[in-house]
């Protein structure tokens, strides 16, 4: 029993899955849900491993999620057709629309698969504190020092603070207005000021130090010390 | 057999007995509508009256309850069945009319005519053994089979609903119930069962239509020690209520095909999924499942087979998902409802992991007629992929709503209009949902549909359940995608990301969106998520929730647009976007509830000015406006709408007569140095003038004749809007400081190109005043005239001869119009002529009215064919009968001439009056670029009224063709707006209107009891002949304080009034 992935042929055993036969040939295909330790039937609810199946004649796209797709003989899957991408960035999107914030004290950052996901499905959406595993009073902010993690686009896997540098934020701020707020407002309650972080904040272009300048404005962050 | 031949006798009995009946449709719809108060009041009636020793011989009646008929409209349904003679039904019995059907018709014989909805002398439905049917009927009682409700219907599924006792199962098998299961069990093959069933071409009813016969084939091939059949009664979708009709009115019927199918696939046990929401549908379950189990239908050995069969009810607790089948296995298996991905299919490992076979309700309840009848009889109805019938349930705002079942291959129509006999109180026909919150809506260019699987799904739409929800013109599409999303909200299980998250998204989108608070970007996310959403989800729920979205958004993008851009809801319904439905109607957005309460407080000039915020012309309006904004008038639910045009006029008189003080437009913004031109000086041209003066800029306006005015001028009769009340208006408008420049006609005494060239924007308000033709041989021989022409020279006060006779063709304004002129010129014989019925009318109905009172003769159905010439001068017409014919998609029948039929009418003059078209002389060169492709019209961008070429914005009877003075009022209110944010870059008209204050009462009225409209008084007939004088009066000022009390005051918010 064959099938063909991507347009090369596999050989498979019936009632395996496609994922599974992706696996054992070492194709990528990205999951969320999936867990080693569920030994029953899988979920495939998170729709991160769809992938499409491809048909003559298809009017709409035929996409399933792979970990529980059965083999046949002779499927033809694509998990890089356009579709596939679209859709898979869809529903990380979707994840991260309800997703809690809060990288800077959540126990998987450093290690997180989403974080890993959005970067690599272009997605702006999580801070570098996703990828930093300084926890609680390891983190520079907790230390007094300013870092720009909480409000700089993730993507360098922290590879200054893992090494005792604060962020200084080389992949630039975040786009995501919602996330950038956020991490304003942390930096805010760590007792940091508008000046101190729109200093640090020099090394972004004219335009985004500007615009930082105005969402911290418009959203009433770092007034409590000037009412003091 | 023998047994199941003597049940058969007991029940005919049962159905044609010796005796009276009194018959009560007693399901859920029955009860709902009070069955249970008539059934507790005839008990009592009989037994007080002592009704029996009145009966005498014929002897106790009985008291009996059948299930529904599918005529939710007219519930509670009663029969009386006597002795040897058919059943009458009644509707919408109450106890009063029940007392008097007692009396007539059980006592005295005689039915009572005006209750009875019909006679159920003949079969309804497609049964073939145990026929109603009767040699003798009742005269001049309509048969139940022609009733425009049921004669279009072919009832299989629904067959026994309405006819049988649902807990008789001796009155089933009267019917030829289960003797298909006694053939099938006792001399078929469980193969041959199947490949009749795939002979017939029946596909599941559910909603997705896969093949039955397929399905079964599939079960039947699975390997497994125990295969399981499933009926699934979880029906969820809002407005669908087939399943539950079924239940409660034929249990039986589902449970013999059940006992086939699992005979045919091999299993042995039958589940039953019921949502627990049906108490009534489960209990005549239970007590069907008792009775079969004790004549040995159910059980071992079951019908004298070897073949066992055992059937169980699980109640669901009414989660929607539970509908979609492995959410549903894994109810039944004590699991949490959820879907889980199919391949597997159930045919392979289904419930408990063995092979099982899911059908509908309405699917099981068809199988024993086609065993019955033959595959050959079920696949020679409906179309050539969708076979047989499926039952819809018609609601929503439709006339005649209830439970239909039609062949497949009907006409969408038909459905609306023939059966469900259009929608309530002559509204327009906005759409029709199918299928529930996974189906979507169908707009009327598509009514043509023939309704089955694969049309509907090309539309976007589904079959589903069968749900039909016909919805009117006041339902917002916006408003009814967001509730069928909300629906799906609720309902998703949350195990995908796609619909768990993803029609979270999408319904916040929407909500944004009836707030008024959307942009344009918002669109594009909404139809983007959606896609993603159906293709991603996990199962059928989540991948057709977008379904409602995507064909609102495929066929009434215009809407959505509408409430981004302009923040206007068509419909008057989501109300956070205007301050009351009467002002969101009326196209140039009068305050008619600040109005009415000026009034109210007495304050006549303020309400005076309020509406001359947003119309110059109040008086005129007052008099000749065809007040949509009554049509939508909250009070009209209650009793009837406010006269709102009648307070019109009386502010505009108490101000013209009485003077009393008012502010002429003080509010203008400073002067710009902005040059705008308009050319025609009618309403819109004048509105236009007006509001563009007011926000500073430099007006000048062209006009070709010697006055102001157009079309209202010209065409509208001085009894009807006497010229001085016009003069003051324009004046008023004129005194800003616009610069009229009359008798100057653009294209001849000044060039198209000159005004272009001395104006920043220029404003195109030249109306349509070219008489369309008739396009008819001998049309330009003497004795035919034009009426817009006529019209003109009639109220410029030209000689006009017309002779003795006048036939006038067409049915628009201007023939009611001229009609009443020539009666006033002294004709002695007035003659309309329409190819189309009274209703159909574009003229307005009071206008006829008075018309009617007149002496104009008015002739419908006659469409011209040819003119009689006589001496080189046309003296008559001659006339095609028609008739109206089939329905249109717009819900308007067609007239269709009948050929041998012709009328002739001798007469002095012809005048045609069947519409008009625009004049392009004025613009030269440039006509074809203004145009649309006909030529007929001026071509703008709906949004922002401008025309192709830059800077020229048209407005008015120019772009609209013959329209209403307020639409006219509303082109030039709109394009002054648009005018002025393409020369100052901002939007202007705002602040304009912000700048007068009006402080009044925001209390809630006290006045939701039945208060008569004030009506319109008009002088007597005799007083009309032989001059022009203003027929319709003035309102007093008590009345029109009392009439302005009765406004709702709908533009009060709870905000407000907290």
């Amino acid at each position: 029993m064959k099938i063909v992935i991507d347009g090369e042929e596999y050989p498979c055993e019936p009632g395996q899955k496609v994922y599974d036969v992706a696996q054992e040939n070492d194709i990528y295909i990205p999951t969320l849900c999936l867990n080693e330790l569920n030994t029953g039937e899988r979920p495939a609810g998170c729709r991160m491993c769809l992938v499409e199946i491809v048909e003559e004649n298809n009017e709409e796209p035929n996409l399933e999620s792979s970990c529980s797709l059965p083999v046949s003989d002779g499927m033809e899957i694509s998990t890089k057709s356009r579709v596939v991408y679209d859709e898979r960035r869809e529903v990380l999107e979707l994840l991260l629309s309800e997703h809690q914030q809060d990288c800077r004290n959540c126990g998987i950052s450093g290690d997180c698969k989403f974080s890993d996901l959005s970067f690599e499905y272009d997605i702006d959406g999580v801070s570098v504190c996703s990828e930093c595993p300084n926890r609680k009073d390891g983190c520079f902010l907790s230390r007094g020092i300013i870092c720009l993690g909480p409000i700089t686009h993730s993507g360098c896997n922290a590879f200054c603070t893992r090494n005792g540098d604060p962020c200084e934020s080389c992949f630039g701020i975040l786009k995501n207005k919602d996330v950038l707020l956020f991490g304003l407002k942390d930096l805010d309650e760590k007792g940091f000021t508008r000046e101190e972080i729109l200093e640090a904040g020099k090394v972004f272009s004219y335009e985004e130090t500007k615009s930082l300048e105005e969402l911290i404005d418009e959203n009433d962050i770092f007034n409590k010390e000037v009412q003091e | 057999m023998k047994d199941l031949e003597e049940m058969a006798n007991i029940g005919s009995e049962n159905l044609d007995p010796d005796r009276p009946q009194i018959i009560f449709g007693f399901a859920t719809c029955g009860i709902a509508a009070g069955a249970e108060g008539v059934v507790g009041f005839t008990k009592k009636y009989l037994q007080e009256n002592d009704i029996q020793a009145e009966l005498g011989a014929m002897g106790e009646p009985e008291i009996k309850s059948v299930g529904c008929i599918g005529m939710c409209h007219a519930e509670p349904l009663v029969d009386i069945k006597m002795p040897d003679k058919p059943r009458i039904t009644y509707h919408d019995v109450d106890e009063t009319k029940m007392k008097r059907i007692i009396d007539e018709h059980l006592i005295g014989g005689r039915p009572v005519k005006e209750y009875a909805l019909g006679q159920l002398s003949k079969e309804l439905s497609e049964c073939d053994q145990g026929k109603t049917k009767f040699s003798w009927q009742y005269e001049d009682i309509e048969s139940l089979n022609e009733i425009p409700f049921l004669s279009k219907q072919v009832r299989v599924s629904l067959r026994n609903c309405g006819i049988i006792d649902p807990e008789s199962i001796m009155e089933y098998a009267a019917r030829g119930g289960y003797k298909s299961a006694f053939n099938i069990l006792n001399k078929m093959t469980p193969q041959e069962a199947i490949d009749e069933v795939k002979d017939s071409g029946l596909r599941g009813r559910g909603g997705a239509g896969f093949p039955t016969g397929l399905k079964w084939q599939f079960a039947k091939n699975a390997e497994g020690d125990q295969k399981y059949v499933i009926c699934n009664a979880d029906e969820g979708d809002p407005g669908a209520y087939m399943d539950r009709a079924v239940l409660e009115g034929d249990p039986h019927s589902v449970i013999e095909g059940m006992i086939i199918g699992g005979y045919a696939i091999g299993a042995t046990i039958g589940y039953i999924y019921i949502r627990a929401e049906y108490p009534l549908a489960i209990q005549r379950l239970e007590k069907a499942i008792e009775d079969a189990k004790e004549y040995g239908i159910l059980g071992d050995n079951i019908l004298g087979s070897d073949f066992s069969f055992e059937l169980k009810i699980m109640k669901g607790a009414g989660a929607f998902v539970c509908g979609e089948e492995t959410a549903l296995m894994g109810s039944i298996e004590g699991k949490r409802g959820e879907p889980r991905t199919r391949p597997p299919f159930p045919a392979n490992s289904g419930l408990f992991g063995k092979p099982t076979n899911i059908n509908n309700v309405e699917t099981w309840a068809n199988l024993p007629l086609i065993f019955e009848k033959g595959a050959k009889w079920f696949d020679s109805m409906g179309t050539e992929t969708s076979k047989g019938t499926k039952v819809f349930s018609l609601v929503g705002n439709i006339e005649r709503a209830g439970l239909v079942e039609i062949p497949m291959g009907t006409k969408m129509k038909d459905i609306i209009y023939e059966i469900g006999g259009g929608m309530q109180k002559d509204r327009d026909f906005k759409a029709v949902q199918t299928g529930g919150p996974s189906g979507g809506c169908i707009p009327p260019e598509e009514l043509d549909v023939e309704v089955d699987y694969e049309n509907l799904k090309e539309l976007g739409s589904i079959v589903g359940s069968g749900g039909m929800v016909a919805m009117d013109e006041d339902t917002c599409m916006v408003e009814i995608a967001r509730y069928f999303l909300d629906f799906c909200v609720d309902e998703s299980c949350g195990k995908c990301t796609p619909c768990r998250v993803g029609t979270k998204r999408m319904l916040e989108i929407l909500d944004r969106i009836v707030l008024g608070k959307a942009d344009k970007k918002d669109l594009e996310v909404l139809e983007h998520l959606a896609i993603q959403v159906r293709d991603g989800s996990l199962c059928a729920l989540g991948g057709t929730s977008p379904n409602p979205v995507l064909t609102t958004l495929k066929y009434f993008r215009d809407e959505y647009e509408q409430h981004i851009e302009n923040k206007f809801c068509p419909a008057s319904s989501c109300a956070s976007l205007f301050i009351s439905p009467c002002e969101n109607t009326c196209p140039a957005g009068t305050n008619v509830p600040g109005q009415l309460q000026l009034i109210v407080e007495e304050r006549f000039g303020e309400a005076y000015e309020i509406q001359r915020e947003d119309n110059p012309f109040p008086g005129v309006c007052g008099r000749v406006c065809d007040h949509p904004c009554e049509e939508r008038c909250q009070r009209d639910q209650l009793d009837r709408s406010v006269s709102v045009m009648a307070q019109h006029r009386f502010c505009a008189d108490k101000v013209y007569h009485d003077e009393i003080e008012y502010r002429p437009e003080t509010s203008t913004l400073d002067p710009t140095d902005k040059k705008v031109g308009v050319v025609g000086g009618g309403i819109a041209g004048l509105t236009a003038a007006y509001f563009l003066k007011r926000l500073g800029h430099d007006v000048t306006v062209y006009e070709s004749n010697s006055e102001l005015g157009g079309m209202v001028r010209w065409g509208i009769p001085k009894y009807r809007l006497p010229r001085d009340v016009l003069d003051w208006e324009i004046e008023q408008i004129l005194d800003l400081g616009i610069d009229a420049k009359l008798n100057t006609s653009v294209g001849k005494d000044i060039s198209f190109h000159d005004v272009l060239d001395n104006h920043d924007a220029v404003f195109l308000g030249v109306g349509a005043q070219k008489d369309r033709a008739l396009n008819m041989e001998n049309e330009d021989k003497p004795g035919i005239l034009k009426g817009v022409e006529l019209l003109e020279k009639i109220n410029k006060g030209q000689d006009v001869e017309l002779g003795e006779r006048v036939l006038i063709v067409g049915g628009v304004n201007v023939a009611v119009d001229m009609a009443r002129n020539a009666k006033r010129l002294g004709c002695e014989k007035v003659i309309i002529a329409y190819r189309r019925e009274e209703v159909d009318m574009p003229a307005y109905p009071e206008e006829i009215e008075e018309a009617k009172k007149e002496g104009i003769e008015f002739n419908f159905l006659l469409s011209p064919e040819e003119i009689i010439v006589e001496d080189g001068k046309a003296t008559g017409m001659v006339f095609n009968k028609t008739v109206m014919g089939e329905y249109t998609k717009w819900g308007r029948r067609k007239p269709e001439p009948i050929d041998y039929e012709k009328v002739v009418f001798k007469v002095d003059n012809i005048i045609t009056a069947i519409g008009q078209v625009i004049d392009t002389s004025f613009a030269e060169d440039l006509a074809d670029k203004l145009t649309n492709q006909w030529g007929s019209r001026l071509k703008v961008d709906p949004y922002s009224m401008e025309t192709e070429h830059p800077n020229v914005f048209a407005g008015g009877d120019a772009v609209l063709g013959p329209a209403t003075v307020i639409e006219a009022i509303a082109h030039g209110k709109k394009a002054a707006k648009e005018i002025d944010a393409r020369l100052m870059g901002d939007r202007r008209l705002e602040i304009l209107k912000g700048m007068n204050k009006y402080e009044y009462s925001m209390t809630p009225p006290d006045n939701e009891h039945h208060i008569p409209r004030a009506e319109f008084q008009s002088i007597p007939v005799e007083e009309r002949k032989g001059n022009f004088n203003e027929v319709i009066m003035c309102m007093d000022r008590d009345c029109a304080i009392k009439e302005a009390k009765r406004c709702l005051r709908c533009d009060i918010s709870e905000e407000e009034e907290a």
